[in-house]
């Protein structure tokens, strides 16, 4: 696999689309999952997404071919993420509340499948709830658990990713998880 | 909560999948009579459980062919300019390399037929051939370029023969040593030294 994806990315290099293509197909569902829990909107996850394989197209020659490949990704798309948080304006929270529709949120409005079975309803109303609560977390906690648990990968990766030392990396991982904890706890 | 720091010390290890089995002993012990940090516990590791529980959901069919249709497509001849953007100083030192040996290179090639004597004495000339006449005697050396030599009189210098053949040439006409320089390498490294002796040792020099 290793070998695979320097190969590809040595031919993106001399301008191969085909390779590149690959290397899309290989990556999308990852990058795409990254930036939908950061940022919480399917559309906006994807949008980014774009940019994030846009970028490493076009900054391909500033990836250094003894790192590995899918860790500089997934870098470019998690700072991606964190940028348009900074950007986005509060009101467009999923919890926001909408003028004269006190009590009510825009997380409400979030389409979903019509006519599941019981049992399906009830996973998808959790699979909401827990998103819900991931997209409470301060971006630099979201971003570790969106890490570690979603994506499954070790503390050396995150820091490498994050750029960030992996004893913070940890400390934030506890703390995140406590703060799930919390809100996850009368599930 | 946990009711002590050690314990949720101790319980972060565990999670972490970083404690020892003494201390997942310890915990185990602990958690048996102690309900806060049995809750505590079991809750963090349902909440670790509820978030590996959640889809991945896939990106849409069409994703791929639209970021795609977004890349610029690279442009011939732009393999050369990715690499000379991360390399500024070795684009400049091989563009200097070039163009010092191209200009060498050209000398080499371009010079023509040229006899000089570096002293005194006088020199005869037939065609492309330099002649030493049979009574003169050169004070210092002889520098031929592309030409012949002939040496019927005295040299008391060296003789320098670049792409060039001597004709008549014994030792006992030559009280110097006679140079043959043939090959582009040689007669570089014979300018260089030039070179260098002229910056170093400019004292030296007559006149």
């Amino acid at each position: 696999m290793e070998s695979k994806i320097k190969r590809l990315i040595k031919k993106i290099k001399k301008g191969d689309q085909a390779a590149f293509e690959e290397i899309v197909n290989l990556y999308k569902n990852q990058v795409y999952n990254i930036c939908y829990r950061m940022v919480g909107l399917p559309h906006e996850a994807e949008d980014l997404a774009q940019e994030t394989f846009l970028r490493a197209y076009t900054h391909i020659d500033q990836f250094k071919s003894d790192k590995t490949f899918s860790t500089w990704l997934y870098r470019i798309a998690t700072n991606l993420s964190i940028d348009y948080l900074r950007k986005k304006r509060p009101s467009t929270y999923l919890d926001a509340d909408i003028p004269g529709t006190e009590g009510f949120t825009m997380y409400m409005h979030v389409p979903s499948d019509e006519r599941l079975p019981e049992d399906r309803l009830i996973e998808n109303e959790k699979q909401k709830i827990i998103h819900y609560e991931i997209n409470q977390l301060p971006p630099k906690y979201r971003s570790v658990i969106v890490l570690k648990y979603l994506q499954d990968l070790s503390l050396k990766e995150i820091s490498n990713i994050l750029n960030l030392p992996e004893t913070t990396v940890k400390t934030r991982v506890h703390r995140a998880r406590e703060a799930l904890r919390k809100r996850l706890r009368h599930f | 909560m946990a009711c002590s720091l050690e314990m949720k010390r101790l319980i972060d290890a565990v999670l972490d999948e970083e404690a020892t089995a003494e201390e997942q002993q310890k915990l185990k012990t602990h958690m048996h009579d102690c309900r806060h940090c049995r809750q505590h516990y079991n809750q963090l590791v349902q909440s670790i459980n509820l978030l590996k529980g959640l889809e991945q959901p896939n990106v849409s069919e069409h994703f791929t062919a639209s970021v795609l249709s977004v890349v610029p497509i690279r442009e011939k001849g732009q393999t050369l300019k990715r690499w000379f953007k991360p390399h500024p100083v070795l684009t400049a030192a091989a563009v200097f390399i070039i163009l010092m040996i191209s200009s060498f290179f050209s000398l080499w090639q371009f010079t023509p037929f040229q006899a000089v004597v570096k002293g005194k004495g006088r020199l005869a000339y037939q065609g492309n051939t330099v002649i030493v006449p049979k009574d003169e005697v050169i004070d210092g050396d002889l520098i031929v370029k592309n030409g012949n030599a002939k040496i019927e009189g005295k040299v008391k210098g060296d003789v320098v023969l670049i792409q060039s053949h001597s004709l008549l040439a014994s030792a006992g006409h030559v009280n110097g040593k006679i140079e043959k320089i043939n090959k582009f390498m040689e007669w570089l490294w014979y300018d260089m030294k030039g070179f260098f002796t002229r910056v170093f040792l400019i004292k030296r020099l007559p006149g």
